[in-house]
């Protein structure tokens, strides 16, 4: 190791002092947080008349900074004009915000700007449409320091970047790093670096549900801003009501965007950071699996620039589809855990790590799409009864429990609430399980377009190999698994088209009907099948090899790169040139309103009317010192009557609501349109609190998930200490003798 | 190249060069070429030229009027010489199309003239001669220039730039005697003022720095000669830089930011096109054989003017991003917020990246040539 000595090097010694000088720049700006600037005055709009872009602020000076906008003002309508900043003496994209938009329920804006340039003629711009009274007072910026948090993180981020590169020299030069080990690093960087360029260009191409989950990654933030963690209820969305996203629809890998947002980046920078991470982690990921099931590096290369381009990952992608593309980052951990499950020799040590991909592999699954864990139910069904024989082993059912054990473990955290209010809330969701799939199901044209040619011709060429009895006994496994993976890619495509008769099935068997509307689009069926056809091209492609048929082996090679090209540019660079571009900055310009398909509200809510409103009382109650956050509210009430009353919040009711007052715990029942109410005793004067809590059972559930991660964690510790240990015992004997 | 070449290579060379010649003429046959984004400008500017040349009145640069009337100030620094061509093509009577299709094609034949002289200047190996060569034709940002958006005065520095480049290489090369290179050097520079004044101020500053980084100071006279010889035009930039006027030319003066780019839109690889202005995949991949044999180690050392190209590439490429500060450099003083203000886009930048990446991507293809990777 002492040859890796990078800290000698004059150039570590450079980027690390000149880290360190940037990093105590930033430091030092970061005092100006907190930073208050107080303007004082007002503008009275008249009714009738629409103005765009009327200042009611002007000459405001301010350094490079990320503020918040507090502009305070009184307005009758909702949703109807809205509050920005601009100044046209920065250079263009040096003042980034979307501005807010103003709610009858509100008295402040609190929206957020990033200036990058010093600013003498900043405005605050209100566009008002004449309707309904709007009256604005006075202006607070506040000075939150997070430019400069957003910078720190950024040259972090490059300096591990260039220390990692020095290490790298410094491993080629000590130990000289081999020629494959080289063209593994450099083509998954391309594969990366293609996949991730339409993300690469400023803003975020406009997909069907970008918004959505832009907003799933800001409530991530608010929750955890609010104190709780894990976030369960996204407690800004639906205008501060709380939406209970994040136990139907697990966020744990956007909780990496969410620390961005935390840190200061912008929402579409911390979106595009985020699908960056999720293309090189299934680059990687499938690199790994494809190359140890081959055991051939450069099949491993291929494999994953075929399935981390191919034309279906990257529409998925593209339009915003979050769920699924990182769920596809799983697929190939999954295919190799089943490999290894099937093929590994039972004896070995070895086989008893098996189970760590399929927990890995269902975990994540579980924790990104459940509705991909649909599919690969299926698919696990048919695969185990394919391998039945296999799977009655004591050894294989084994490894099998132990993987279906370790992912329900690590998963408990979010399936326990997942199930608690599955089975105890009468969620919307429970109610669209009517709708029919089939006319969403694909064409056969555009099923080819997405399978892509590499794919196409891999199964054709592999259908040719079997056909023609060439494959013969050679590498027995690697054909079944190809024959296997054949058949499931070819079922899986038909399943896709609009051909195939879903509305009949949903019609005729009774119990799929919800599972088979739950998918939504057939569509979904290629997420495996690009798996499995990439399987079946990486076969072809160990064929040529093993085969030594060098002329095919290049072909093929030649093949993958112009479908990687056919769809990793040309896909992409002509869906992303007709795709609008959203520049989304701040989420308060996009209001918190969006809820897509409003799954996860409690059947019968109107999701409409739900905006920033104060408490209702019922009853002969009166509500004073009423505060409203994150999931909580604190007020005082008194009951002067001897009935029971009751405070409606502007909170949508969901199990987990608690309030205290001070003489105990109060009810909380559902209210009108299932929002919380307190039921107030008769001749009660107390103070309330109400808030979210988590029950005792998610909480130790959570337990488990954490208790279970440290344990695989320590277990892979050790197993690599020992393998490490054992090598160099090894390594000593020759010596010795 | 006879000489380098065995005969089987000879026709394959051959039937690249005949390849080379044709491929360009293509969009004047199909009548690609009238439908050009600028064409009607520069007709227009051609007429004018027609007129004033019948007339006895010729103005040199085009008139505030004409510009106006198209919308584009920065023209009024193209000087008239090198449309005298098309507009006495014209005033012999020939048509206005097959005048424009005849220059147009001639500008072509002269890249390729022009490029090949620098190729040759640059490189021995017949392979990275014809890949040189076939890159900077086949270029997207070229074809894009001279056809989809038909500006002459642009199309014009795609084929005075090579010569200028080669010309300079050979002086470098060869010692400050080169007659040659001399020529190639104050023809290509001077033509340059002649066809963009503009662009021909920043290609002299760019050359003056690469020459004296090179500390090839005294080849800095060919390049003031070059400036010599345009003197009509360096005088009427100059003297608005320096004086300002010409308010009737409207002429920009607004921030360039606007215009540049994000690191990912130089990987768009299919057609070059303002917003998404991709290499194209022939290039692209040439650049990532060449990142590829240095990254894994079978390139051996890059020579000095790979290496140079490559920088120059790269600081011009980092002149076209969004983010590169030209609205502080506006803010320098008023021939900087003028002349800055001329160039329109940060976008520029990146067109003069791509008449410099071919050297490194005709390198790499040599390098593969040779089958000592």
């Amino acid at each position: 190791m002492s040859k890796l000595n990078i800290w000698k090097w004059r150039s570590t010694k450079i980027i690390l002092a000149l880290a360190l000088l940037l990093a105590v720049f930033c430091v030092a700006q970061m005092s100006r947080r907190g930073r208050e600037y107080v303007y004082e005055g007002g503008t009275c709009f008249t009714q009738g008349t629409a103005v765009a872009g009327q200042p009611v602020y002007e000459g405001i000076s301010l350094p490079p900074g990320c503020y918040r906008v507090a502009l305070e003002y009184s307005s009758s309508e909702d949703l109807r004009s809205l509050c920005e900043a601009g100044d046209g003496t920065v250079f263009p994209g040096g003042l980034l915000t979307n501005g807010e938009v103003f709610y009858s329920g509100r008295s402040e804006t609190r929206f957020q700007m990033w200036l990058f340039e010093r600013a003498d003629a900043l405005r605050i711009l209100v566009n008002y449409d004449g309707v309904g009274s709007l009256e604005t007072g006075n202006l607070r910026i506040y000075d939150t320091g997070q430019l400069w948090t957003m910078y720190l993180v950024i040259l972090l981020a490059a300096t591990l970047l260039a220390l990692a590169v020095q290490l790298l020299r410094a491993c080629d030069r000590a130990y000289g790093i081999s020629r494959e080990n080289k063209a593994v690093l450099f083509w998954l960087s391309v594969i990366i670096l293609l996949a991730t360029v339409p993300y690469m260009t400023g803003g975020v191409p406009s997909g069907g549900d970008t918004g959505y989950h832009m907003h799933r990654i800001d409530g991530i933030k608010d929750g955890i801003l609010a104190g709780y963690f894990p976030v369960r209820l996204e407690p800004e969305w639906v205008h501060g009501h709380g939406y209970a996203n994040g136990i139907f629809y697990c966020g744990t890998l956007l909780l990496f965007p969410a620390l961005l947002r935390i840190a200061g980046f912008p929402v579409t920078l911390a979106y595009n950071c985020y699908v960056a991470g999720v293309n090189i982690a299934t680059a990687v990921i499938a690199y790994c699996s494809f190359a140890r099931v081959f055991r051939d590096k450069y099949i491993g290369i291929a494999s994953s620039a075929l399935y981390t381009l191919s034309a279906f990952r990257l529409h998925q992608v593209l339009i915003g589809n979050v769920g699924e593309y990182s769920a596809m980052m799983f697929l190939p951990l999954l295919l190799y855990g089943y490999w290894r499950l099937f093929t590994q020799d039972r004896r070995l040590k070895e086989y008893r790590t098996c189970w760590l991909p399929l927990a890995f592999g269902y975990a994540g699954l579980f924790q990104t799409h459940v509705l991909s864990c649909e599919i690969t139910a299926l698919l696990t069904l048919v695969l185990l009864l394919v391998r039945i024989k296999q799977v009655f082993r004591r050894e294989t059912f084994r490894e099998l429990c132990k993987g279906a054990a370790g992912a329900l473990a690590l998963s408990a955290w979010f399936l326990v609430p997942f199930l608690d209010y599955t089975l105890r809330e009468d969620m919307h969701f429970k109610y669209v399980w009517g709708r029919t799939i089939q006319e969403a199901g694909l064409s056969p044209a555009l099923l080819l377009t997405w399978v892509g040619l590499g794919m196409a011709l891999g199964l054709l060429c592999f259908l040719a190999l079997w056909l023609s009895g060439r494959l013969g006994d050679r590498e027995e496994n690697v054909w079944k698994l190809g024959r296997l993976s054949l058949l499931l890619g070819i079922c899986l495509m038909l399943m896709s088209l609009r051909l195939f008769p879903w509305d009949r099935i949903q019609q005729t068997v009774s119990w799929a009907a919800p599972l088979i509307s739950s998918l939504q689009f057939p569509r979904r069926f290629l997420g495996w099948g690009s798996a499995l056809l990439t399987a079946l091209c990486g076969c072809c492609l160990y064929y040529f090899k093993t085969g030594k048929k060098h002329l095919l082996w290049n072909a093929g090679l030649m093949t993958v790169a112009v479908s990687v090209i056919l769809s990793g540019v040309y896909y992409t660079n002509g869906v992303d040139r007709d795709m609008s571009r959203t520049y989304l900055y701040n989420i308060q310009g996009m209001g918190y309103g969006y809820i897509s398909g409003a799954e996860y509200l409690v059947q019968g809510t109107e999701h409409e009317s739900l905006l920033y409103r104060g408490p209702v009382s019922g009853g002969a109650v009166t509500v004073t010192d009423y505060e409203k956050g994150a999931l909580r509210a604190q007020f005082t009430c008194c009951n002067a009557d001897r009935q029971e009353g009751y405070v409606e919040l502007p909170l949508l009711h969901y199990y987990g609501y608690r309030a205290y007052g001070e003489d105990g715990e109060l009810t909380v029942r559902k209210g009108e349109n299932n929002l919380v109410r307190v039921v107030i005793p008769p001749g009660c004067h107390t103070a309330v609190r109400v808030r979210f809590v988590s029950p005792w059972y998610w909480r130790v559930a959570e337990g488990v998930s954490y208790l279970t991660a440290a344990a695989i964690l320590l277990m892979c510790i050790r197993k690599r200490r020992i393998k490490r240990s054992e090598r160099g015992k090894h390594e000593r004997i020759p010596a010795k003798a | 190249m006879r000489g380098f070449l065995r005969k089987h290579e000879q026709k394959i060379y051959g039937a690249i060069l005949i390849m080379l010649l044709v491929f360009p003429l293509i969009p004047l046959v199909s009548g690609q070429a009238m439908k050009g984004r600028d064409t009607a400008l520069w007709l227009a500017r051609i007429g004018e030229i027609k007129e004033g040349f019948t007339q006895g009145n010729l103005s040199w640069f085009p008139s505030a009027e004409l510009t106006a009337a198209y919308g584009s100030g920065t023209m009024a620094f193209d000087h008239a010489l090198w449309l005298l061509v098309p507009a006495a093509l014209e005033a012999l009577g020939m048509g206005e199309r097959l005048a424009w299709n005849l220059f147009m094609g001639l500008l072509q034949l002269g890249t390729l003239g022009a490029v090949f002289y620098m190729a040759k200047a640059l490189f021995r190996e017949p392979a990275a001669i014809l890949a040189g060569v076939w890159f900077y034709m086949s270029c997207p940002c070229r074809l894009y220039v001279c056809f989809d958006r038909a500006d002459v005065g642009a199309a014009l520095v795609w084929m005075l730039c090579p010569v200028l480049a080669g010309g300079l290489i050979r002086l470098c090369r060869a010692g400050i005697k080169d007659l040659w290179g001399w020529c190639g050097a104050v023809l290509g520079y001077g033509g340059l003022w002649y066809a963009d004044a503009r662009l021909a101020l920043l290609t002299g500053a760019v050359a003056a720095c690469c020459l004296l980084a090179c500390r090839r100071i005294r080849c800095v006279a060919a390049l003031a000669a070059g400036g010599a010889l345009g003197l009509p035009a360096v005088i009427y930039l100059l003297r608005y830089l320096l004086k300002g006027g010409m308010q009737v030319w409207n002429l920009p003066t607004g921030s360039i930011m606007e215009g540049g780019y994000m690191p990912g839109q130089y990987l768009t690889a299919g057609m070059y096109r303002p917003d998404q202005p991709g290499l194209g995949l022939f290039l692209m991949g040439a650049l990532l054989l060449l990142a590829w044999l240095r990254f894994s180690g079978d390139g051996g050392r890059l020579p000095s003017y790979v290496s140079g190209a490559l920088a120059v590439a790269g600081i011009l490429t980092v002149c076209s991003l969004r983010y590169f500060p030209w609205d502080w450099l506006q803010r320098l003083g008023l021939p900087f917020l003028r002349y800055i203000g001329l160039l329109e886009s940060a976008g520029l930048f990146w067109r003069g990246a791509n008449m410099l990446l071919w050297v490194p991507a005709a390198w790499a293809v040599a390098k593969l040539c040779k089958k000592d990777v």
